[in-house]
């Protein structure tokens, strides 16, 4: 059986599908990955493959004009299957929404922003970055945190109020850099690194 | 978690620093209205890494396409009704990784019972594969005209615009071009520009009722004693972004009330998580070891719908709310998810109010729940506009977010007009001929349906009134929304 005229035969409509969602989202995947990975990286690219291709595999269960949010989870759990393979991280820390940013590791060149993240919790990063970063919102942050609409808007306006507080608790942007850690890569190549 | 850990955390890997002063200057979006107030969110924004970075589509599809070739022919190639292949080496890739399929597992059945809940790609008022279908009708949502808030109410501002947004923002992406390029779609597909008119629609206006929400006494240090004392929590109130009682760290349950126009709460009960790894609880896995942590995989639920429904219903009841003002809706049961979903939504007048209760709930009782203590009150009769002049108001700034709908016909058929080859070579466009106009594409779109609803807003004070709204329907089933209250009961002051 020749396995790509069997695809165009039973499986036109899904293949369509996938290559609609490819051509849709597949700029959306690997971003949401450059977002999240150290700098310089070249991993981005093989997890979005890795996604793209659980969509694939996944089809059936991939909700039907909600294919964003799925991906953006579902990324969320390839890249803590990553790290996890990356380091050791004690099992009962992982959380049943898996943290998917590293602040530390953020190609984020500034130093306030970065420090700031650091203050806050995971949940609380997860949700910010998905607004801020992603442009994910309402239902769609809702689905993409597998919560209620209700809680996802709490869970933002929370994160929100603590963004503020640790914002302004980190005013001295030098005291900061010092604090976590001293002067590593330059911030500036740390993101062109990541283009 | 404190900050403390996270950094902490983070100690071996790389810091870029960036040179003081360099980076010191907000960018602040000019089309962020709330973030003009809050700096700090502006300036993470426009600390996105991922700005300006493209995918390499075609090396990113080949790769792809690569780990598809590695999979069992049969199994990529079957239609998705038959999926036994597909199951059966999903299973084989649980037992292989153990406790990570659960995750991704869980996270697709939540996802899957969302849905239903409303999500506007997808069509709002879907009906509930649960049970417990509602008759209500789909609360409203005003498509730009949320302040972004104490309630987090920028995602009222209408996810799909954002999707739009975002896609149009890429550039290089291949959606956009997907969408321009097809001139079967809808015009405000691509352009997001639209005027409307109304086609055999009421001139007629009228009176409808308003309504509020009171949080003044839920969302106090007593309230939240009340609500901890319902939900089994001990210990003292402390002020964290609102009332926190119970430790924080996982360790036991803990509820959090919000200081909120609609005293927003949510509870969790780690015992009750039902993928809680207890066996791991301390232990440090060692490097490379962290796929074989032996932890029993939780087995599928056995709550029925309606005991979940009823788990809920208590709870409420248990808070002083009546469930018989909600609907409720059970998602759909997974095979593999130790847990069930329900979600009661508020019904005032026959129309959802967008203000709803959710809870996980398993054998052993509720591990999350999110709802809300306020109480609605009446604000009596507001005078509303006619269905014609609030598709005229769709063309006024003052009242129109954007000419994306908030509710949309049928994406699955918006998806099936952009079938198309999708890499081909094309010749690049010629430029216009001296003196032609400029192209500046604008959709007409025809109102023939207006239902009356209700929409909730959070005031410029925080408070959260539940408003007259006008949902507009065109012919296909794509819907615009618009505040239905007339001008002289309307404060048009700037914000303060």
């Amino acid at each position: 059986m020749d396995p790509d005229e069997t695809a165009r035969v039973d499986d036109g409509d899904d293949t369509a599908w996938f290559d609609d969602l490819f051509a849709a989202h597949a700029g959306a995947v690997h971003r949401y990955l450059v977002r999240r990975l150290p700098a310089g990286g070249t991993d981005a690219e093989d997890l979005a493959a890795d996604v793209l291709a659980t969509a694939w595999r996944r089809r059936a269960d991939v909700p039907r004009g909600a294919e964003l949010p799925w991906l953006y989870r579902t990324a969320g759990f390839v890249l803590a299957n990553h790290r996890r393979k990356a380091r050791p991280t004690p099992v009962a820390v992982v959380p049943e929404v898996p943290d998917d940013v590293d602040p530390a590791a953020l190609a984020v060149d500034d130093a306030r922003v970065r420090a700031v993240l650091a203050r806050l919790s995971p949940r609380d990063r997860q949700v910010l970055l998905l607004v801020a970063w992603d442009g994910a919102g309402g239902d769609e942050l809702a689905q993409v945190l597998g919560v209620s609409r209700g809680g996802a808007d709490a869970a933002l306006s929370r994160a929100r109020a603590r963004l503020r507080v640790a914002w302004d608790a980190e005013t001295d942007v030098g005291t900061v850099a010092g604090d976590g850690g001293g002067a590593g890569e330059d911030g500036a190549a740390a993101q062109a690194g990541a283009r | 978690m404190s900050g403390d850990e996270g950094r902490d955390e983070g100690q071996d890997e790389v810091r870029g620093d960036a040179p003081e002063g360099t980076s010191a200057t907000p960018d602040v979006p000019r089309d962020d209205r709330d973030d003009r107030d809050d700096a700090a969110f502006a300036r993470l924004r426009a600390a996105d890494p991922a700005v300006g970075v493209e995918a390499d589509a075609a090396g990113l599809r080949a790769k792809v396409d690569a780990r598809l070739a590695e999979d069992d022919g049969a199994a990529v190639i079957r239609p998705a009704a038959g999926t036994s292949a597909l199951e059966g080496r999903d299973e084989v890739a649980a037992r292989r990784r153990r406790r990570t399929p659960w995750l991704a597992a869980a996270g697709v059945a939540a996802l899957a019972a969302v849905g239903v809940g409303g999500y506007a790609l997808g069509g709002a008022a879907a009906p509930s594969a649960g049970e417990a279908a509602g008759t209500a009708d789909a609360p409203i949502v005003l498509n730009g005209g949320g302040r972004a808030g104490a309630s987090g109410d920028e995602a009222a501002a209408g996810s799909a615009a954002m999707g739009a947004a975002e896609d149009s923002a890429a550039g290089g992406d291949a959606a956009s071009s997907t969408a321009a390029g097809d001139a079967t779609l809808p015009s405000w597909y691509s352009s997001g520009r639209a005027l409307f008119h109304a086609e055999g629609l009421s001139g007629e206006g009228g009176t409808a009722s308003a309504y509020a929400f009171d949080a003044t006494d839920a969302a106090t240090r007593e309230g939240a004693l009340r609500l901890a004392k319902a939900v089994g929590v001990e210990g003292e109130p402390r002020w964290e972004y609102g009332w926190s009682v119970g430790p924080q760290d996982g360790s036991g349950p803990h509820v959090w009330l919000s200081a909120d126009g609609s005293a927003t709460f949510s509870f969790s009960d780690p015992n009750h998580d039902p993928w809680r790894c207890t066996d791991a609880e301390g232990r440090v896995v060692q490097e490379g070891s962290g796929d074989d942590v032996d932890c029993e995989e939780p087995g599928t639920s056995t709550v029925g719908d309606r005991e979940a429904r009823r788990m809920l219903a208590d709870a409420m009841r248990s808070l002083g709310v009546d469930p018989d003002a909600f609907e409720f809706e059970v998602g759909e049961k997974t095979d593999g998810d130790p847990s069930r979903w329900v979600t009661a939504y508020q019904v005032v007048d026959g129309s959802r109010t967008g203000a709803q209760w959710s809870a996980t709930v398993d054998e052993e009782g509720i591990a999350w729940l999110d709802g809300f203590l306020a109480t609605t009150v009446e604000l009596g009769d507001y005078p509303v506009i006619s269905p014609a002049a609030a598709v005229e108001r769709l063309g006024d700034p003052r009242f129109s977010g954007s000419a994306w709908p908030v509710v949309y016909a049928d994406e699955e058929r918006l998806w099936a007009e952009t079938e198309g080859e999708l890499d081909e070579p094309t010749a690049a466009p010629a430029p216009p001929a001296a003196g032609d106009p400029v192209d500046w594409p604008v959709s007409d779109v025809e109102i023939t349906d207006a239902r009356l609803g209700l929409a909730q807003q959070t005031q410029d004070d925080g408070s959260v009134v539940l408003v007259p709204a006008y949902e507009l329907s065109d012919a296909d089933g794509n819907a615009w929304s618009v505040v239905a209250v007339a001008d002289d009961a309307m404060d048009f002051s700037g914000p303060r």
